[in-house]
Formats: structure tokens, C-alpha cells, sequence
């Protein structure tokens, strides 16, 4: 059952091409049906995950002689449906808006292989695995965001890419210490090694290097430098999977396996952690608070956001992880229709430059009220799905004596509530600018999508008990679990 | 260490550096092509044989063809000015990582176990009894390769002016008037 949240999206990939040649409508349809297929999946576990039940599968009860180990705990779950749920919207935003692209075989192929890598390496075992899943959701990455073919959208690429290789060196060379020492590539095993006999210096090198190399993937300060160009540059659907999920993924919930999983989040990691959130929280802010670029603005509220995300982590506590883990869910929400709203803006006037937008907000009453909806959410405002979040993970920084900590997290949620207010105004209220008479809402697709994820911002603020306690807590038991009594979470090695 | 290993492994570094440096893209990409020999070389001087195998056919083979080719077909059309100051940097950061690495392998190896892994156990069953999950990941891998390439190098779609100019050139502006 687990491997259909690889196979089937990867088999979809590799037909996608020749299907698209049948029916021109094909891809839409295809890609909206595969991600609803593994959304569904994903929500089929929800009970018994809840319940406290792990699944593991792997291909020795089908006696065939090849070797798939697979595994899903609350925090894998988690991330499936985060992964399954902002995809299928995305597409549904994908019908009208990559309309003018052209080339949708292609489009929605590098879409699904970049789903099915995410849901390999949620899903996988074995650290090695990892690696190679994240090089695939990192190559179909790398060819969506240069998909409109223009100079800065092919250069922002490269530098993604160049900056990805980068970390991935750094990743493979702690992978390869680890092997070295400890013989193993299962992350079980290799918590049991660990704790049993690993050179200490070296078990310091290879975090930081894990550090180092997913603090890249989730663009953390200092990593953050391919963000601001990456993001932006893309299309706004893939803009909206990019900082919605895949720096979640390939960076946090990488990371997370590793430091929590395998070494147990030694003190001196939770520090540095500490300090790259509230670096990635403070900086990001500030850094938004400048931009006149839609898009970019929204990029480098992504890395405030991933700060306050690794700041509940660090901390370590059960609430701690739930804020972290909540804010992870929410921040998907929010960031992929914030995205999407930013692309669709830039469809119905031309623009993403606020200097040049104003007062749409009656031309654009969808968008218009669902940024509204996605302004509130991020800025953290009750009873929006951002706030419990963001309250929780500040509570969590007070229990555990972070008192400045959780008053920066405090002001960086002033500060982007007055960044999103300011682009609000700018973009949406006020007087018509001038070029802007004959703007009409966008298509029937795009509102929908941005329709619906509004629809989850409110919802879950309001029903954030259910949706702590069946998708956040058996998450955060699995990683308490990791770290609490030095034991780790059975993951079937 | 084995001071053949030790010249292969300077040697290599020398043409990765070229493959870096050089400005003319043809003998930054056979630099690329020599290193990756060497370590082919290498890979099997360190008893990993199909390793090198692997280099030497895709990476040096198969990988050169394509860069060749494309430059083949590439025209120049203007001259992009680059920053000088990696050509000082990098160096200085070469020499600082050789040192730390130095460091770092020295205490590695003395604290190295030795012998993991089934000596007995084949390539082909490794490969596919232990790995089977990378094999699936490899193919993702091609995949998108491929995928990126079809869609990163087709043919743009036209702009309205472009539309416009298409059309007057075809049949004189006849349609445009409708």
C-alpha cells in the first residue's frame, strides 16, 4: 500500500508525456486525479495513525527478490498529506494558469516525479534512500522553476541548482562518515550505532555537515541565498509547492529524521538550531519588509517562517514539536496560497511590482479576499490557523525558559503582520492605478484553488483541537519518542 | 597512502580546476572528461571496479559526447563578463578545506572500523537484493532528466507581437484584419 504513494505518481510521470498527446485536457485531469488518489491514501491512515499504529511494508512478504523497505509514522503521515493536499490544488490552479506555457506533458511529468520524489523520501528507511529521493524532487525542481524558458527564470535555476549541489556534497560526505563508521544506512540501525560507538568528534562533523547541507534545502540563515531568486522566478503554482512543501520536505523534515531520529538532537545542535531560527526568523522579516516584488517578498517570509518552525523544534519539548509541527502544516497552507494569490495577481494585471498595483481589490474580489484570509493566517492573527500555531510555539519557547526568544517571535509576528498589511494596501486597496481599468478576475481554476485553501486557513484555526490531536500529536509522539528516553521511533530496520 | 593513488588524486584535482577555470567551454568540458578518467582510475585501484566502469562509460563517456555536442551546435552570440574574484578566493578556500580535511581524515582513519559489508555478496545482488529502492530512485532520476530537458528546450510560445509579426509575414496582415 505505501508504495503507491511513489509508484503511482512516478508511472503517471513516465506516461504523462505520450498521454498529453491524446486529449490536450489529459494532463489536468491526470494530475488532479493522481494527487486526489494519494490525498485520499493519505487520509485512509489518519485513524489508525492516530490511534498510535506504525505501517511498514517491504517486499519480503510478496517473495520477490528485490528489496523495498518502507515505513510511516505520524510525522511521515503528516508530510504525505501536506505533500498531497498543496499538490492537488496546485494543480487545480495549474489548469487555466499554465495555459500560456504551453508544454503540459512535460509540466505535469516534472510535477509528479518531483511528488513522487517528496513521497519517497517521507517514506524510506534507509538514510542513503533519503539522498537519492531528494535528488529526484531536486531535479524536477530545478526544471520547473526555469519552466518559462525567460533569462531570469533559467538563472535563478542555476543558482538554486548550484547552491543545491552544494548541499547535497555536504549531505553525501556526512553520509559517507556515517557509513564509514557505523556500517549501516538504516536509520535505526544507525541510532543504535550511534548511541554505541561512534567517534564523538566525528559524530560533531557529520551534524554539522547534515547542518549545513539541509539548512540549505530549507534555506535557514545563512543558506538562505538561492530562496529569494528561486522562488519568485517560478511559476506561481510551482512557487506555491516550492515554499509551501518541498523546503519542508528536503530540508526540515530531512533534518528532523536525522537530528532527531539518529542522534537523538544533542544539546549542542538544539543550540545552534536555536540560534539559525531565530536568525532565519528575524532576517527573513526584516528583509520582506523591503520588497517591492510580490513574490520575493513572500520568498524571504518564507525563511521568517521556517525560522519560527526550527525554533519549536529546537526547543525539543512535546509542545515544542507540536508548535513546529502545526506551524509546518499551517505554513503550507498559508505560503501556497499567498503564492497562489501572488500569481494570480501578476495573471490578471501583468505585475507582481506593488508599486505598480493598487486598489484591485474590486476588480479581484476573489483574490482580493482570499490574500485578505492568507494575510491574517501568516501574520498570526485569531482565529486564523496561523495564530494557534504561532501561540503555541511561544508558549512552548516560555515553558522552557526561551523568554527573549519567544518575545523576537512575538515582535517578527508584528513585523509580518505590518509587511502584509503594507503589500495588502499597496496592492489591493486604495486608488485604481492607473492601467489597471479593464483588469478582470482570473478563471474558474485558479479562484477555486485559492477559494479552497482559504477555506483550510479559517478551518484551521477553528478546529485546530481535531487537528492537533489526529494529524500534529502522533507526529510529535513519534519524534518525543526519538529524543525522550533515548530510544528512537521503530522504523523496521 | 599509495603514491600512485597520491598523483592520480593531484592530477585530478588539476583538471578539475581547469574544468572550472578555463574560459573556452570545449576544453573546460575535456578537462571535465579527464578527470573523471583519472577517477575511473581510481575508483578501481580502490577495488570498486563497477564504480569505475560506471564513471568511465556515463560520466567521461556518455556525459563529454553530450557537452561536445551542444557546444557543437552553440553559437556565440555575446560575451558574458564573470566576477574576478572567485579566481581568489577559491583558491585560498582550497588550501583551507585541504587543511581542515587533512585534519579530519587523519583522526578518521584512526578510528576507523574495518570489514563492514559482504565481501561474498555480488554487485548484481547488491544492486538489486539491498538497493532496489535507489534503482527506483535512479530511474525518478533519468526521468526528470529527461522531462527537464524536453521542457526546458522546446520551442517558446510566442508572444502577442510575435503572433502578430507571424501572421502579417504569412499572408500580408489578411487575417489580423478579422
Amino acid at each position: 500500500m505505501l508504495l503507491l504513494f511513489i509508484i503511482v505518481p512516478l508511472a503517471v510521470a513516465a506516461l504523462m508525456p505520450l498521454l498529453a498527446r491524446i486529449w490536450k485536457g489529459l494532463p489536468d485531469v491526470l494530475g488532479m486525479v493522481t494527487m486526489a488518489f494519494t490525498l485520499g491514501l493519505g487520509l485512509y491512515h489518519i485513524r489508525m495513525v492516530a490511534a498510535g499504529h506504525r505501517y511498514f511494508w517491504d517486499t519480503g512478504s510478496l517473495g520477490l527478490p528485490l528489496k523495498l523497505s518502507l515505513a510511516m509514522d505520524g510525522f511521515s503521515l503528516l508530510l504525505l498529506l501536506i505533500i498531497s493536499l498543496i499538490s492537488l490544488f496546485a494543480c487545480i490552479y495549474s489548469v487555466n494558469y499554465m495555459e500560456h506555457y504551453g508544454a503540459k506533458g512535460s509540466y505535469y511529468a516534472l510535477f509528479m516525479l518531483m511528488v513522487a520524489g517528496m513521497n519517497g523520501l517521507v517514506l524510506t528507511t534507509d538514510l542513503f534512500n533519503m539522498y537519492v529521493f531528494l535528488e529526484v524532487a531536486a531535479v524536477a525542481s530545478y526544471a520547473l522553476v526555469a519552466f518559462g524558458q525567460k533569462h531570469d527564470e533559467v538563472e535563478a535555476a542555476f543558482k538554486y541548482l548550484m547552491l543545491s549541489v552544494v548541499a547535497t556534497t555536504g549531505i553525501l560526505l556526512a553520509m559517507s562518515f556515517v557509513y564509514l563508521m557505523t556500517g549501516t544506512f538504516g536509520i535505526t540501525d544507525l541510532a543504535y550505532a550511534v548511541k554505541t560507538g561512534m567517534n564523538a568528534q566525528l559524530i560533531g562533523l557529520c551534524l554539522a555537515l547534515f547542518l549545513m547541507g539541509f539548512g540549505l534545502k530549507s534555506a535557514m540563515v545563512p543558506f538562505h541565498a538561492w530562496l529569494p531568486d528561486a522562488h519568485p522566478s517560478a511559476p506561481a503554482p510551482i512557487s506555491a509547492m516550492l515554499s509551501g512543501v518541498l523546503i519542508k520536505v528536503s530540508g526540515i523534515y530531512a533534518l528532523v529524521r536525522v537530528v532527531y531520529n539518529i542522534f537523538g538532537l544533542p544539546p549542542q545542535v538544539s543550540s545552534a538550531l536555536m540560534v539559525l531560527g531565530v536568525l532565519s526568523m528575524v532576517i527573513g522579516a526584516v528583509v520582506a519588509l523591503g520588497q517591492n516584488d510580490y513574490k520575493r517578498m513572500l520568498a524571504y517570509s518564507s525563511i521568517s517562517q521556517i525560522g519560527y518552525i526550527v525554533v519549536g523544534l529546537a526547543i525539543g519539548s512535546p509542545l515544542g514539536i507540536m508548535g513546529a509541527l502545526f506551524h509546518l502544516f499551517n505554513h503550507a497552507t498559508f505560503k501556497s496560497l499567498l503564492f497562489l494569490n501572488a500569481g494570480a495577481t501578476e495573471y490578471a494585471t501583468g505585475t507582481r511590482d506593488l508599486t505598480k498595483l493598487g486598489g484591485v481589490n474590486n476588480k479581484l474580489p476573489v483574490t482580493g479576499f482570499t490574500n485578505t484570509i492568507g494575510t491574517f493566517s501568516i501574520a498570526g492573527v485569531p482565529p486564523f490557523n496561523g495564530f494557534w500555531s504561532k501561540l503555541i510555539i511561544i508558549v512552548a519557547l516560555v515553558e522552557a525558559n526561551y523568554i527573549g526568544v519567544a518575545a523576537i517571535a512575538v515582535a517578527t509576528s508584528i513585523i509580518t503582520l505590518w509587511y502584509f498589511l503594507q503589500m495588502q494596501r499597496q496592492a489591493f486597496f486604495g486608488k485604481l492605478a492607473a492601467g489597471l481599468e479593464k483588469v478582470r478576475e482570473v478563471p474558474f481554476y485558479m479562484a477555486l484553488a485559492t477559494i479552497c485553501l482559504a477555506a483550510l486557513c479559517l478551518l484551521g484555526g477553528l478546529f485546530y483541537p481535531w487537528i492537533t490531536a489526529n494529524l500534529i500529536q502522533p507526529g510529535v509522539t513519534s519524534l518525543s519518542n526519538a529524543i525522550g528516553v533515548n530510544s528512537f521511533i521503530n522504523l523496521g530496520q | 597512502m599509495d603514491l600512485l593513488n597520491l598523483i592520480l588524486l593531484l592530477m585530478l584535482a588539476g583538471f578539475a580546476l581547469m574544468a572550472v577555470f578555463l574560459k573556452d567551454l570545449l576544453k573546460a568540458a575535456i578537462s571535465l572528461a579527464f578527470m573523471s578518467s583519472l577517477l575511473a582510475v581510481l575508483l578501481y585501484r580502490l577495488d570498486s571496479p563497477f564504480a569505475a566502469v560506471f564513471e568511465l562509460s556515463v560520466v567521461a563517456g556518455l556525459i563529454t559526447v553530450l557537452f561536445v555536442s551542444v557546444i557543437a551546435l552553440t553559437k556565440e552570440e555575446e560575451t558574458a563578463k564573470e566576477a574576478r574574484w572567485p579566481a581568489y578566493v577559491f583558491p585560498l578556500a582550497l588550501v583551507v578545506f585541504g587543511l581542515i580535511d587533512i585534519k579530519v581524515m587523519q583522526s578518521l582513519f584512526a578510528t576507523t572500523p574495518q570489514g563492514f559489508g559482504n565481501p561474498e555478496a555480488s554487485f548484481g545482488a547488491t544492486l538489486w537484493g539491498v538497493r532496489s529502492l535507489d534503482i527506483l530512485g535512479q530511474i525518478a532520476v533519468i526521468f526528470g532528466g529527461v522531462f527537464g530537458v524536453l521542457a526546458l528546450l522546446r520551442e517558446k510560445p510566442l508572444t502577442a507581437k510575435q503572433k502578430e509579426d507571424a501572421i502579417i509575414a504569412k499572408d500580408g496582415g489578411k487575417e489580423k484584419l478579422w
